[in-house]
Parts: structure tokens; C-alpha cells; sequence
């Protein structure tokens, strides 16, 4: 059965709500920062002319476009910029997946059925967007998932470009795999499959399963299916109403290591950022699972379950200590490690769903309260969304979902 | 850009035409200020309050105004000009 999916892509969300709400900064070149105006969340079509770029710091943006005007963020206007979005989307169809704050994949198959054509709700879509909200966006049209987001990044700004099924060999034999970011072949495996040989999209959808698996291990899999232009995935109307099933977080060194203090003390700091993120939820967990990431992209991996449900810092340690000593001696230097921990279960008797977490730390002392003053979109989820933003990911990419969810 | 935050209650003269509130103009330390535009919308929660911001445009400068729907106080948030 064949699908059509939309990505609606905002293009350079935050800046372009801004020149919208402020006409002063319309046309001009513009950076939002977040808190303490000191890192470029993003630039403005008119500063990425003089290569401003996100995640730059206030001074480089400055260095490289002197006129450039820095503005302050404000996340509830984007949370409801987003929400609007969402809601104009669900006028199109019921499969909607707000995917991150400026994302969203609509499933239209079934309005497309009755032989409507999908560039019309695109073009549709980013009327009304532009209307309603005074902001362009980018729309993708493919068969799935991967193929509508790699769609939405071939033209930007205020793009629409639909790919069918049947172009699909032909555009993707002459793609670089380098294009393929943001669909799930980041920079280093896309950097090792150019070593490979393996330099279009085409090339890797044509490479033995086999080979792929040898080097990529389980994620082979995907790879060779985003090479081929495939993704069963569906788009996830339910918004992220799950209960997080693990919290985790990674680090990868600036270099690889092999020794052993700076291999701990990063999953001390690991163990830190986990536990606090707990303690946040309010959740506690039984198996603590340690991973490593070696400079040549194999792995290892080992967990622990435990008797009794852990949530104190030194107890998750205390464990992540006992797997990683058994990764030793290390064969090869590693590049990546990780710690997460899953089996949870609140940590009040109460059923705590991901929608009541609050502000910062004090979740821990006051939960109920809190979840009566604070409603769904609380500054502690927004901010969830600003550090990722920010390029610090937690694991659990759900937390932002909820924040996105609009009551339908 | 100099933004100031200001976060004090003022009066609003607004006018409510089908589902929409505009404002027309505000009170602040004494003296009264003319909106020529509305440029910007939203809303969001604090507490269990809904509250509408909007961005109003004096010609020269923006400024961000609050209303809480649950107490139907309006606020001056902050002011900026480019
Ligand atoms: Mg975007």
C-alpha cells in the first residue's frame, strides 16, 4: 500500500517568529540566543548570508557579520507558534507527528486516496502558515518518513519539493551520503562509508547487507534501508503520551582514550546527569546498562539488573563501575561512552506520567503541588527543547513531544 | 537590540471585536502610550492561568503586553527597541 507523508520544515523557526513579532528585524540579519545571550540557537536567512551559524557564540557571530542584531528567545512563543502549526496541520489530516519543535509529518494517504494531489495540501498548508503566523517553511512529499524529511532539505527557504517512488533510484544514485544527515547517517558513519567507497545514497542502498552489518553492526540494517529509499516507520499521532522507558546519556570523547580515569570520570559525570534527570521525573530504575563505543565504531555493551530500584547518584555509580570493569583491558581506544538506565517505575505510588514533570529539581520535594500551579508546558520543558536545541540531547526525546502535544 | 524588562501592571484600553482583543492603548508611569500595531500573538500558562501576550507597536518602540485570563491583569513585560 503505498503512503504519502509531509514534512513541514520550519525554516530558521525561531529567527523567523521573531522578524514576524518584531518588524524592525524584518530583512535584516538576526541571531536568537538563549538565557545569558551567549550561543546562536538560530540565525536568520539574512546572518547565514555572512555565515552565521547556530551554535556559534554571540562574539564569532559578531566576527563574521558586524550588524548582525541579537535577540533574546522567548520559548512560549515558539511552543505556540508550534502549536498553531500543529493545529493547521490536523485540519489536513488526523496523522499528525509534531517530530520536533519546528518538524511535523503529516500522513495523508488517505486524503490523497480520493485522487488529491499532495503538492496542493502543501501549497495549502503554507498559505495558511504564512497567513496565520507570518513564517515560511520548507514541505517535503515522499513515500515515508526518510524520504519526505530528505525531501524538505533540498530547498530551503519556503521550498516544496515531492519525491515520488519512482525517482527514487535515480535521485539517490547521484545524492551524496553526506545529504543523508538528519535521516540517521550522521557525520562519522557518513565519513566511514566514504572510506568505504560507499559515496551516494544509491551506492549504499546497493551494498550487501552483509558488509554493512559487519561494520555497522544492528544499524547496517537501517542504513541499507534509508540507502534504498525505505522506512516503514508511521507517523506517531499519539505525541509522546508513553512513559519514558529508559533515561540515558552519552559522551563522546574530544579524543579516543584508552585510559581508564578519564573513561570513569566521564561516567561519573554521566551518572550525575542521569541521576538528576531521575530525580526530575520522579522515576526510579532496576537496570543500569553501560556501553562503549570503540574509535573504529564497534561496540560494547552490559547491563545489571538489580534487586531494588535505584536513584541515588553514588548507587547508579556504583553499579556503572562494576559493568565497565568488566570491558577491561580494553582491546581498542574508545571514542564513546554511554549509561542509561531503565526498568522504571515512579517513585510515588501514584501513576506519574512524563506530563507532570515541572521546574527544575524541585520536582523531587513537591510533586503534587506542582502539578496542580504548573500545566503541561512548563519552563522546565521548554528548556528540555532549548538544550536540545542547544545540541544537548537527552535520551529521552519524549519529554519534548509532550510539551509539543496540543489537546485535540 | 536593548530590551528592558519591565514586568508592571498597566491599564489597557482595549476593544474586544468578535473573538479577538485589541489593544488600543496603555498607561505606563503616567504617561499614556498609542498602539498602531498589533504585530504578534500567543499565548501560554503560568500556573493554571491561560495568558495572551501580545506585541504591540507605538511607531518607535515594541513592547511585549501581558493578559491573565484568570485575573484579568494586564502587564507590561518588556519593551525593546532595535
Ligand atoms: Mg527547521
Amino acid at each position: 500500500m503505498t503512503r504519502t507523508i509531509l514534512l513541514i520544515d520550519m525554516n530558521a523557526f525561531f529567527a523567523s517568529v521573531e522578524q514576524a513579532m518584531n518588524p524592525a528585524l524584518r530583512g535584516k540579519p538576526i541571531i536568537v540566543c538563549g538565557r545569558g545571550r551567549t550561543v546562536v540557537t538560530t540565525a536568520s536567512y539574512e546572518a547565514r548570508v555572512f555565515g552565521v551559524k547556530t551554535g556559534m557564540n554571540l562574539y564569532q557571530a559578531k566576527q563574521a557579520c558586524p550588524q548582525v542584531i541579537a535577540v533574546e528567545g522567548d520559548m512560549s512563543r515558539y511552543i505556540d507558534a508550534s502549536h498553531n502549526i500543529q493545529r493547521i496541520a490536523r485540519e489536513f489530516t488526523d496523522q499528525v507527528e509534531m517530530f520536533s519543535i519546528d518538524e511535523c509529518f503529516l500522513d495523508v494517504s488517505k486524503t490523497c486516496r480520493n485522487e488529491v494531489d499532495p503538492q496542493n495540501i502543501a501549497r495549502a498548508i503554507k498559505h495558511t502558515i504564512r497567513e496565520k503566523l507570518g513564517v515560511t517553511c520548507s514541505i517535503g512529499i515522499g513515500p515515508n518518513k526518510v524520504v519526505a524529511k530528505i525531501a524538505s532539505k533540498m530547498q530551503k527557504p519556503d521550498g516544496l519539493i515531492e519525491i515520488r517512488e519512482k525517482d527514487i533510484p535515480v535521485l539517490f544514485a547521484l545524492m551524496a551520503v553526506q545529504k543523508l544527515q538528519g535521516v540517521g547517517v550522521g557525520r562519522h558513519i557518513s565519513e566511514k562509508l566514504m572510506s568505504m567507497g560507499i559515496t551516494t545514497a544509491g551506492q549504499l542502498g546497493n551494498t550487501p547487507l552483509e558488509k554493512l552489518m559487519h561494520h555497522f553492526g544492528i544499524m547496517g540494517y537501517r542504513l541499507k534501508r534509508i540507502g534504498e529509499g525505505k522506512d516503514d516507520s508511521p507517523v506517531d499521532s499519539s505525541g509522546g503520551n508513553e512513559l519514558i522507558k529508559s533515561v540515558g546519556h552519552s559522551h563522546t570523547f574530544p579524543r579516543d582514550t584508552r585510559d581508564i580515569s578519564i573513561i570513569r570520570s566521564y561516567m561519573m559525570m554521566l551518572t550525575e546527569k542521569v541521576g538528576l534527570r531521575l530525580r526530575e521525573y520522579g522515576l526510579m530504575g532496576k537496570t543500569v546498562y553501560c556501553t562503549i563505543r570503540f574509535g573504529d565504531f564497534t561496540s560494547w555493551g552490559a547491563q545489571q539488573g538489580l534487586k531494588e530500584h535505584i536513584r541515588q547518584n553514588r548507587e547508579i555509580f556504583f553499579v556503572a563501575e562494576q559493568i565497565l570493569a568488566r570491558a577491561f583491558p580494553l582491546s581498542k581506544a574508545v571514542r564513546l561512552v554511554g549509561l542509561s538506565i531503565s526498568d522504571l517505575k515512579p517513585r510515588d505510588t501514584q501513576q506519574f506520567l512524563l506530563k507532570e514533570m515541572e521546574k527544575d529539581t524541585t520536582l523531587a520535594e513537591a510533586v503534587d503541588d506542582i502539578n496542580k500551579k504548573y500545566g503541561v508546558f512548563t519552563i522546565k520543558a521548554s528548556s528540555v527543547i532549548l538544550s536540545e536545541k542547544f545540541g544537548i540531547r537527552p535520551s529521552c526525546g519524549m519529554v519534548s513531544k509532550q510539551a509539543l502535544k496540543i489537546k485535540v | 537590540m536593548d530590551t528592558i524588562i519591565i514586568d508592571e501592571r498597566i491599564d489597557v484600553g482595549a476593544v474586544f471585536k468578535k473573538n479577538i482583543i485589541k489593544p488600543r492603548w496603555f498607561v505606563w508611569k503616567g504617561r499614556k502610550y498609542a498602539i498602531t500595531e498589533v504585530t504578534y500573538t500567543w499565548e501560554d500558562t503560568q500556573g493554571a492561568a491561560r495568558v495572551m501576550h501580545f506585541a504591540l507597536s507605538d511607531g518607535n518602540t515594541l513592547f511585549e503586553v501581558s493578559l491573565n485570563l484568570t485575573s484579568l491583569e494586564w502587564r507590561l513585560e518588556k519593551s525593546s527597541v532595535v
